[in-house]
């Protein structure tokens, strides 16, 4: 891996080119490094700002640093480009990076990553899937949401969203090509249990078929709720996370847990990080069964240890997907760390065209 | 407008469709702002103050990242002010071999799409080590707003009348003098404006912060975008609303305060 | 205009001129030069040397259909929101140039009023306008007894309105100040002589804004083509704009050269461009002293 990185990563030659310029001359008096007037001994975490930010705190930062006395910055903006860059100058802002499937992975193969010390974390006995360089501590449920008022009787499953006849109606669905595949496929009748490897013609041709029906496109996750409650859209994919919070804001808006995509969040270390012993010893906490009770209570998230779902409040648990229900998917990012980039190529055509 | 109102009805009518169209978006959020909800609803089920309550609690930030962006603006425009102004004075007023390329490249920032502008400071400050430095980010902020105020101050100078100029050197008055004494002042309007207008820019602008401020001092408009994996968050309405707000009152304020009726834009 | 006056002030002159201004001119060219030119430069290097070099980027972008389709609606959005802005634009900048100066700035401040409301929320109020179920189109319901929906967002439509306005206030600057330049005289003179307004607008007030109606529609149109979050909050499936595949490749890809190298492709358009104005109106100009 690291004989690969040498060669990946530019950093030499750029740095000589500009300096060579004598830019080194005009920035003198501003280099500051970066990290210096953050807090000295806190590890420093880039994850989403908002609400996200308040749950991880809640659930994982606050009670990790009264327990250890290792404190925790929460930064917000996870970039992998910033995180590229920060790597491969050697001006690290991060220790530890919040961020989720194909291009985690993608990023891992640059070399952006410390590889996980096995010795602190335990990578076994997961409901996700560990990498070398990524840990699964949050895992989060897509499917349809509905307005119960406006629509009494929704598709449940992805194939009976597809059955146009029986449910007419305005889709939402999102620009991603991971996840929108793996719901083609189920939609076209493929059974949960022989999803991969993707068949991808056949998830295209099934796209194609409901192109027409589908109203947005979705780029960014709050257009998924705002669209469905001003009624620009009849069946949103979207989170089960994310409904409940509307749902508690008083917003009529379901959603179906009979099939689901589970898809990993995951945290990694990024490459030369000064904290890499407590980075890890952080991730390590974040998987405990009983911090993923808390996080899955604060954020409705599966937990990620298997017997942690059985910990979890029944007004929950009533909420969350059942990872061993056979119509669940778990996402499979293995197959995506392979083939993102040239399958995304292909949606983006698809969606062009 | 004499012109407009006395003889062509569907012009005048046309131009306060557009008025409308500009203010309506910012009009339909004032409503969500009283909201109670954590979502964007419209209309509001609940009416409310709780989202001006939450942009101005300190500990949910949005107050200093807005002060964090007022500073950043007014260090841009400064900046661009202090650069742009002289550099359009002295473009104006002389000829040069090589005079159009120069121009061009001083504007060529408004034509260089805003993400390759941040990509191409982003790799450069990093490999100063600058990412993250207010220096870094106002000078970026500068690069991208000063070819708007050269494009206002030059075309200040086209309406200027060039004779007092030339008396004001036949006297003897240095060209600094002329500068600062008689070509200043009566820019005053236009350099008022395009400073305005940079300086809105800059407070709007989020994609090449978004790369080089420092993650964990967002500005305003960062902030707003770092959590748009989840939300996003009806305070935004509440302090879009008080900017409004605050904007229309200064103007009008301003606009019977000033007596000066200076020509130009 | 300014050619007489140079003349009269005489050689000697404009060479005082040429040293003495440059001391005006040499602190933004250099900052320029610096903070933009050479980081420019870096681009595209990368989009050629990162790591290895080759031109695999640029190959892939003159055979891949996705550019080429992305490149299409660059062009097509860039000058549908240009000629939209524009006209907007216009109209806006007549009406203000007929005020006095006070009333002037307050409107000014009205104009630039939407750049206090982000994107994000804006986006949000422009569904609750233009949505199926928007204000218009209910509006519109009542109005008519139908049940007649409109697209006007998620779609082309809703770029272009998304854009344009944003972009309105770039273009009315530079249509307002070839309007205020504008000797009032002639329009008088017109006036005088029996000429009806309409006829004064089109073959006076008009032409005489020309350039400024230029430089508005090159700049809002070349700012709409570097843009990315309108389109992808207010477009639909197909508004898929060049910038988009840059932000796509530097944030999610990590391909920084195909990045680059889309990028370098952006700013060589609004080259071209800016140069094909430039030539036509030398064109124009020399065919009028002709």
């Amino acid at each position: 891996m690291s004989k690969t990185n040498t060669t990946l990563l530019p950093t030499p030659s750029r740095r000589r080119f500009l300096e060579g310029l004598g830019t080194g001359i005009l920035a003198a008096p501003f280099v500051l490094s970066a990290r210096r007037t953050l807090a000295a001994d806190a590890l420093v975490l880039v994850t989403w700002g908002g609400a996200y930010a308040d749950v991880i705190r809640k659930a994982i930062t606050t009670p990790f640093t009264e327990e250890t006395g290792i404190g925790v910055t929460l930064v917000s903006g996870p970039d992998l480009s910033k995180a590229k860059a920060q790597v491969t100058t050697g001006n690290l802002e991060w220790d530890l990076y919040d961020g989720s499937g194909g291009s985690m992975h993608n990023a891992a193969k640059e070399g952006l990553f410390e590889e996980l010390d096995t010795s602190v974390i335990d990578t076994s006995n997961l409901v996700g899937e560990a990498t070398a360089h990524a840990m699964p501590f949050l895992i989060y449920a897509g499917g349809m949401a509905y307005d119960p008022e406006r629509t009494p009787n929704p598709p449940r499953t992805f194939k009976q969203l597809f059955d146009g006849d029986a449910y007419p109606g305005r889709i939402g669905l999102r620009t991603r090509v991971s996840e929108t595949l793996e719901i083609a496929l189920l939609g076209d009748g493929v059974d949960p249990k022989d999803l991969y490897p993707l068949d991808v013609d056949r998830a295209f041709a099934a796209l194609e078929r409901i192109k027409p029906r589908v109203a947005k496109w979705i780029a960014q996750t709050p257009q998924t709720i705002s669209l469905l409650t001003s009624n620009e859209i009849d069946y949103s994919y979207t989170y089960n996370g994310r409904v409940a919070s509307a749902k508690a804001d008083g917003l009529n808006i379901e959603f179906s847990t009979d099939q689901t995509i589970l898809m990993t969040q995951y945290y990694s270390v990024l490459k030369g990080s000064p904290k890499r012993a407590q980075a890890m010893e952080y991730i390590s906490y974040a998987a405990r069964p009983d911090v993923q009770k808390r996080l899955s209570e604060a954020y409705y998230s599966v937990p990620v240890r298997p017997g942690a779902l059985d910990m979890v409040t029944p007004e929950v648990k009533a909420l969350l997907p059942d990872p061993k229900d056979p119509r669940t998917v778990l996402l499979k990012e293995a197959f995506w760390a392979d083939n993102f980039i040239t399958l995304d190529r292909r949606f983006k055509e698809f969606l062009l065209t | 407008m004499r012109f407009l109102t006395k003889n062509l009805s569907l012009p005048v009518i046309v131009t306060w469709l557009i008025y409308v169209f500009l203010l309506v978006p910012s009009l339909v959020v004032i409503p969500i702002s009283f909201g109670t909800s954590n979502e964007l609803v419209f209309p509001p089920q609940d009416w409310g103050l709780d989202l001006y309550r939450r942009a101005l609690d300190p500990a949910e930030g949005w107050l200093a990242a807005a002060g964090r962006s007022m500073v950043l603006g007014i260090l841009a425009t400064t900046i661009a002010l202090l650069m742009g102004v002289p550099a359009a004075y002295g473009l104006s007023r002389s000829r040069f071999p090589g005079q159009k390329a120069l121009t061009f490249m001083l504007m060529s920032p408004i034509f260089a799409p805003t993400i390759v502008v941040a990509l191409a400071l982003y790799l450069y400050f990093a490999t100063l080590g600058m990412t993250g430095t207010m220096a870094a980010l106002a000078m970026s902020h500068a690069v991208v707003i000063t070819p708007f105020i050269l494009v206002t101050t030059l075309s200040g100078l086209k309406h200027l009348d060039r004779n007092i100029e030339n008396a004001a050197m036949v006297m003897g008055a240095t060209r600094l003098q002329i500068f600062f004494h008689v070509v200043l002042p009566a820019l005053k309007g236009s350099v008022l404006t395009g400073g305005l207008f940079a300086f809105l820019l800059s407070f709007d602008e989020v994609i090449v912060s978004w790369f080089i401020a420092r993650s964990d001092q967002p500005t305003l408009p960062v902030k707003m975008y770092s959590s748009i994996q989840w939300e996003i968050s009806p305070v935004l309405s509440a302090i879009s609303t008080f900017l409004v707000a605050i904007t229309v009152v200064g103007s009008v304020v301003a606009a019977f305060i000033s007596s000066a009726e200076t020509d130009g834009i | 205009m300014t050619t007489p006056m140079l003349r009269r002030d005489g050689r000697t002159r404009t060479m005082l001129n040429r040293l003495g201004f440059g001391s005006f001119v040499l602190p933004l060219t250099l900052f320029m030069l610096l903070v933009f030119c050479l980081p420019l430069i870096g681009v595209v290097r990368t989009s050629i040397c990162d790591g290895d070099c080759s031109l695999v980027a640029y190959v892939d972008f003159a055979t891949g259909k996705l550019f080429h389709r992305a490149l299409i609606n660059t062009l097509s959005i860039g000058f549908v929101t240009g000629l939209v802005s524009v006209i907007c634009g216009y109209f806006v900048a007549y009406h203000l140039s007929r005020m006095t100066a006070r009333r002037r700035r307050f409107f000014l401040v009205l104009v630039m009023l939407p750049f206090w409301t982000s994107i994000l929320v804006k986006s949000f109020a422009f569904t609750v306008i233009l949505g199926t179920d928007g204000i218009i189109n209910n509006a519109l319901q009542a109005v008519t007894g139908t049940d007649i929906v409109i697209p006007m967002i998620f779609n082309r439509a809703g770029v272009i309105i998304g854009m344009a306005h944003w972009l309105i206030p770039f273009a009315v600057f530079p249509i307002l100040s070839s309007l205020l330049s504008q000797d009032k005289a002639l329009r008088d003179a017109a006036e005088i002589m029996g000429a009806r307004p309409w006829d004064i607008f089109w073959k006076v007030t008009f032409p005489l804004s020309l350039p400024g109606v230029i430089a508005g529609g090159l700049m809002s149109s070349v700012i709409g083509m570097g843009s990315f979050v309108t389109p992808a909050l207010l477009g639909g499936r197909r508004d898929m704009m060049m910038a988009n595949l840059v932000d796509f490749y530097v944030r999610e890809a990590l391909d920084w050269r195909m990045a680059s190298a889309i990028a370098v492709i952006l700013v060589l358009i609004a080259l071209l461009i800016l140069s094909l104005a430039a030539w036509l109106r030398q064109r124009q100009e020399s065919g009028a002293a002709a």
